[in-house]
């Protein structure tokens, strides 16, 4: 409502479990399921975004990737601002476990942010590369649903696929 | 039951961009993990992704160039294949012959039709029997997907033609004439025999010719032992003398199964010499209506340029392996050398004055091996003529051939040349600059 110069318009969302965040303007055009909605309904930006499949833990850290990234893409690129950018991506997904992996994938999938998205995917593909059957069945916590027959059919017929495998350290 | 965050929900497509950033082995195991996942792990556009990756596919085919019915299947059928080789060199391969052919398809096409598809393992295995060798594995690979070249002119009379088509290339002074064909494994076991028998190499010698030339003995052997490629030199048929053509220092685990590390010379110089031809280099040269591979570069360091009153001259060297002799002190490396002369299309100018030709009088050469003077010498003409240049025409080309006692010199000098023609001067003779180009025994021989 005031429009005064130096105040950045502020955007609320709401997540699954009830919790609402307010975020810049910049910011919510990160997200590109936001940023589309908001094309197509210029009058509706005073309005509540609901976010059901989104929860206040995956929120919270999606805003914190949004504002560091927003703030290394203001500043000059260099090879040193790459540099922190990268550290600042391996510390992002360090520390997570495998499932707030996923479940931040299903949010920045839903919320279609794609530089995110790719980042989180590569995290996930880095934890599973090199990684036994039963490794990855365990990750995204799977049953197997082969018969033994079926299974060693595949593995005999793709044997180029089964060398070198990192044995299971867990 | 899925009580975590399952896979279904993960969603195709980041499930996809998971898949294409773990590569062909990994997505193969997922695809054991569960039905579902196979699904997913079936995707053409994903093997699609690893064929052009690993081996710059972009329609489905087998290593014989045979259509396959998806990415899939072909990526299948490449790996088994050459399951018996590590992959990392199997796809190092053939970028090292697309390079070539991709080179020869632009600018020489003749010489990719000379290309024999690949042999076959047991065709490799015949040669390891009959000639009692075990091939190194960038070798046999290579072989594996081109078994060398072949040649047209077995038997047939007007065959200079069919000669000029060697990959590798060479050059032609006086009456030296070489052109260097890699040869098919049918050729490699006879002419190794027959080097055998005439050289008087053991029977039990792990070097094998692979490459030579058509007219002039200029034969390239491997050491199947160490890996190592050389050429022979003028003392070959009496003491089996020869220059070795890869640097030493790159050469390794040749026969290793294990790792990805591993480099024989035949591969490093192949690869040396597709990098040469992608960079200009060296280039396809015409000579009367023959088209060959000149080994002559083309481009500096290498090639000197110099223009003086509208008359260019270039001029580069060749080190020529064959005509060496190392136990001569004095003449030990011969370099033959090319000189291309032409008037540029503003014509001869001097003092302001245009004139529409020249000829050449005098030629004047400097020999330097190192860096001290071993030549200054004065002649007329330039193997015997008096090239007539026109502003715009072809370049008068010519080689000659100087020995050189180490393995490094230069050569400069000058024409002299009068405006107009010697028969009719039309002003006073003047002299054009050859640029001092290189002599320089390179650190790969071809």
């Amino acid at each position: 409502m005031s429009m005064a110069a130096v105040e950045t318009k502020k955007i609320t969302l709401r997540t699954a479990d009830n919790h609402e965040f307010e975020v810049e303007e910049a910011i919510a055009m990160e997200f590109s399921t936001i940023k589309t909605f908001f094309d197509e309904n210029p009058d509706a930006s005073e309005d509540t975004i609901p976010l059901p499949n989104v929860t206040s833990k995956c929120l919270s850290a999606i805003i914190e990737y949004c504002k560091s990234h927003l703030a290394f893409r203001a500043r000059e690129t260099s090879s040193s601002i790459d540099e922190q950018v990268r550290t600042y991506d391996e510390e992002f997904v360090k520390a997570r476990d495998n499932e707030s992996l996923k479940e931040l994938i299903l949010a920045a999938n839903y919320l279609n942010i794609k530089a995110l998205l790719d980042m989180l995917n590569q995290a996930v593909a880095d934890r599973i590369k090199n990684k036994s059957v039963e490794y990855v069945r365990r990750f995204f916590g799977l049953e197997n649903d082969y018969t033994p027959e079926e299974e060693a059919a595949i593995r005999a017929e793709n044997e180029w696929a089964f060398e070198g495998v990192d044995p299971d350290d867990d | 039951m899925e009580r975590e965050v399952g896979l279904d929900q993960l969603g195709d497509l980041a499930l996809h961009i998971i898949l294409s950033k773990l590569g062909p082995e990994d997505t193969v195991r997922v695809s054991c993990v569960s039905r579902r996942l196979r699904l997913s792990t079936s995707e053409d556009s994903l093997w699609a992704l690893f064929c052009f990756q690993d081996l710059q596919l972009s329609t489905p085919q087998d290593h014989q160039g045979n259509p396959a019915s998806s990415f899939k299947a072909a990526y299948q059928l490449w790996r088994e294949a050459f399951a018996m080789y590590p992959w990392p060199l199997v796809k190092r391969v053939k970028r090292c012959w697309d390079k070539l052919k991709n080179w020869l398809s632009n600018d020489f096409p003749e010489v990719e039709a000379t290309l024999r598809s690949g042999a076959s393992e047991s065709d490799i295995q015949q040669l390891e029997t009959r000639l009692k060798v075990k091939l190194p594995l960038p070798t046999r690979l290579l072989y594996r997907f081109h078994d060398g070249q072949e040649r047209t002119d077995e038997g047939h009379s007007s065959t200079w033609l069919g000669s000029s088509l060697g990959i590798i290339g060479g050059y032609s002074f006086y009456n030296h004439l070489v052109n260097v064909y890699l040869l098919p494994i049918s050729q490699v076991i006879e002419g190794t025999r027959m080097v055998i028998r005439h050289l008087g190499f053991s029977s039990r010698s792990k070097y094998i010719v692979v490459a030579a030339s058509a007219y002039r003995p200029k034969k390239f052997f491997l050491n199947c032992t160490n890996g190592q490629l050389y050429v022979g030199t003028s003392n070959l048929p009496t003491d089996g003398e020869m220059i070795q053509c890869v640097p030493n220092a790159l050469i390794r685990s040749v026969h290793d199964l294990h790792g990805d590390q591993q480099q024989d010379a035949m591969l490093l110089w192949l690869e040396e010499h597709g990098r040469r031809l992608e960079n200009g280099i060296i280039k396809v040269c015409e000579e009367g209506n023959v088209r060959s591979i000149s080994l002559f570069p083309e481009v500096p360091p290498l090639c000197s340029t110099a223009v003086t009153n509208g008359v260019q001259v270039r001029a580069s060297a060749a080190f020529v392996p064959e005509l060496a002799n190392l136990q001569d002190s004095a003449e030990k490396y011969l370099f033959a050398y090319s000189i291309r002369m032409s008037l540029l299309p503003g014509g001869c100018i001097i003092d302001g004055m245009t004139f529409s030709s020249c000829q050449l009088n005098w030629r004047h050469w400097i020999i330097r091996a190192n860096e001290a003077i071993i030549s200054d010498v004065n002649g007329e003409a330039v193997i015997g003529q008096f090239p007539l240049l026109h502003p715009g025409e072809n370049e008068f080309v010519y080689e000659s051939c100087t020995p050189l006692s180490s393995s490094s010199g230069s050569v400069e000098g000058s024409f002299t040349f009068v405006p107009g023609r010697l028969a009719d001067p039309k002003g006073r003779p003047f002299d054009v600059q050859v640029a001092r180009f290189p002599l320089q025994k390179p650190d790969y021989v071809f």
